[in-house]
């Protein structure tokens, strides 16, 4: 599957410890330029995330047809264009990003939703899956009622 | 500019004794610092309420404060308030949308009780 992916997303996969979910053989991680220069510009820990893009794994690609989204700002536009014209899904744990997106046709996951669909491929058992879901509730990503929504979920 | 505010003696004991304990700096030097610190946490607090009504993004609410994405997401932390919020129903809606434009991927997907078919 292919995937753009946001700042939020990144940062969040990297405090839980989770960058390593990216190493997948069967998905596409991509994110446009701004979002790099985010996390350039940001602390000595997204050292981790850069060599992301250094080795590959997440590519940094240069969005060619930009859409002016006007509720959103340039680098969100940045996002939902790079998803729009590479036919991705944006994981990106910013709702308000998330709906735009959906509004123009772009699907939108956050974290949450990208651990789902790891654990609907087989790759993830349900315990894990669970147990990822907690810490996404503990580290106040996700709310109390998403998260037993989604726990109700994955219960089969 | 100045402005002359009336208070509870409690509050002006409290004032004092912070007074006091910040260096003896002035009674009028602590109560400037505690209402601009107020200030400021008033407008994290309604900038950061825009976010989770979803009217402005990540983004848009740190330009308003003049910081980053991980700082906004620092913010929202602090205020107890939880970065995606939403509910099941858009990651189902969502599952739809990629089941359409990316279909090679899916081989058992989750229905909508839940379950796995």
């Amino acid at each position: 599957m292919r995937f753009v992916l946001d700042t939020s997303s990144l940062l969040n996969l990297r405090n839980l410890e989770w960058l390593g979910i990216l190493k997948s053989e069967k998905d596409e991680f991509f994110c446009p330029e701004k979002v790099e220069k985010e996390i350039r510009r940001g602390k000595s820990r997204n050292q981790e995330i850069l060599r992301l893009f250094q080795e590959d794994i997440v590519a940094v690609q240069k969005v060619s047809q930009y859409v002016d989204f006007a509720s959103v700002s340039n680098a969100d536009a940045e996002v939902i264009s790079l998803a729009l014209e590479s036919q991705s899904t944006i994981i990106s744990d910013d709702a308000p990003l998330r709906e735009t997106a959906n509004h123009y046709g772009v699907s939108a996951i956050d974290i949450a939703g990208f651990v789902l669909l790891t654990y609907q491929q087989g790759r993830m058992d349900h315990n894990e899956c669970s147990s990822h879901l907690t810490s996404l509730f503990k580290k106040k990503i996700l709310s109390k009622s998403k998260y037993h929504q989604l726990l109700t979920l994955i219960r089969s | 500019m100045n402005i002359t505010i009336t208070l509870p003696k409690h509050a002006i004991a409290e004032v004092d004794a912070l007074a006091k304990e910040k260096k003896n700096i002035s009674r009028k030097r602590t109560l400037r610092k505690l209402v601009l610190q107020s200030l400021e946490t008033e407008r994290k607090r309604r900038i950061a309420r825009l976010y989770q009504r979803g009217r402005k993004t990540l983004r848009q609410c740190a330009e308003m404060l003049g910081t980053d994405v991980e700082g906004m997401m620092k913010i929202l932390y602090d205020l107890d308030i939880p970065l995606s919020n939403g509910s099941a129903d858009d990651f189902l809606k969502n599952l739809k949308m990629i089941r359409e434009q990316q279909p090679w991927a899916f081989k058992a997907p989750l229905d909508k009780d839940g379950g796995k078919a």
